[in-house]
């Protein structure tokens, strides 16, 4: 296997990888020997705007994956989107709005990438379900919470893990996040959280790949 | 102005075989082979927060040749309103 395009975020030291590699590496070792994974993630970035239909990252997203399927095509291989993974919904739990608004917009933002990636209906798409409540505990001790206790900030948590979980259905899937380990931020998955996220998502979509 | 991070990145896994079609010296058009596209989108836990990969012998990052560091300051120290979407680099620098 090789990686042939190391990330590198602006203003990091050294590459940085998401659940794709953990997904890629089980998937391989199961004998789907041709994949190519395509990734478009934005630092920050919110379902409520960003991803909205007509959203610059949505249009990003789908820029990009018809260039990878074309460029596929173009070297005689027979592209086929095996999976879609959405890892996204911190943004939206820190606001009152976003977070109310989180799980209509995340049902249409399913049926978004659907139309305008082709995805068979059948397709996997798989959710890591979000959580930043050791971040909002954090805040809390530092008094920078809108709320008394931060109330409100935890019902906006809850409300956008509430949504991600509602929308699973016989080929939506949910992948919790919760538990993995994290760095002192109290937000971003370490090296092997993002690996286990893979991993969960490899097992909740294996039957459909 | 907030910067925003994103990074598009692509990683390939190809058998040999597969990258030279019609490469061997069969007599039958051989189909395409297949390949299978998996899109990860979202926000940095889908990017990737910072990596380290040691080498067991030195203990230094591979990727930076430095000692290994334990993890990063807290990221969301910056002032302003709350919200995620005020990262920037020097957030996290």
């Amino acid at each position: 296997m090789w990686l042939d395009t190391p990330q590198k975020r602006t203003g990091a030291s050294s590459p940085v990888f998401g659940p794709e590699i953990g997904l890629a590496r089980y998937l391989y070792n199961a004998g789907h020997k041709n994949l190519l994974v395509v990734k478009v993630a934005i630092s920050g970035s919110s379902l409520a705007v960003d991803w909205a239909p007509h959203g610059e990252d949505l249009s990003l997203l789908v820029s990009r994956v018809q260039a990878a399927m074309a460029w596929a095509t173009n070297l005689n291989l027979r592209p086929t989107i095996g999976g879609f993974y959405w890892v996204q919904g911190e943004r939206d739990a820190t606001d009152r709005a976003y977070a109310a608004d989180y799980r209509t917009n995340l049902v249409h933002f399913i049926a978004n990438v659907r139309h305008d990636l082709l995805l068979k209906s059948w397709t996997p798409f798989a959710i890591a379900q979000t959580d930043i409540a050791a971040y909002i505990n954090y805040e809390q001790a530092q008094h920078l919470c809108t709320s008394k206790n931060c109330r409100s900030e935890r019902l906006w948590n809850s409300e956008v893990m509430k949504a991600q979980s509602s929308v699973t259905g016989k080929h939506v899937f949910l992948a919790r996040t919760a538990k993995l380990p994290r760095f002192k931020d109290a937000l971003h998955l370490t090296d092997a959280a993002e690996l286990s996220l893979g991993t969960t998502f490899r097992r909740a979509t294996r039957s459909q790949i | 102005m907030t910067m925003r991070w994103f990074v598009v990145g692509a990683l390939l896994a190809l058998s040999s075989a597969a990258m030279v079609p019609g490469a061997s010296a069969s007599t039958k058009p051989r189909l395409s082979p297949n390949l299978i596209v998996l899109v990860v989108a979202g926000q940095s836990n889908a990017l990737g927060y910072q990596s380290f990969v040691i080498d067991p012998k030195t203990h230094k990052d591979v990727f930076t040749d430095k000692g290994f560091a334990r993890g990063p300051p807290r990221a969301l120290h910056v002032p302003g309103p709350r919200g995620l979407g005020r990262w920037t680099p020097a957030s996290v620098a």
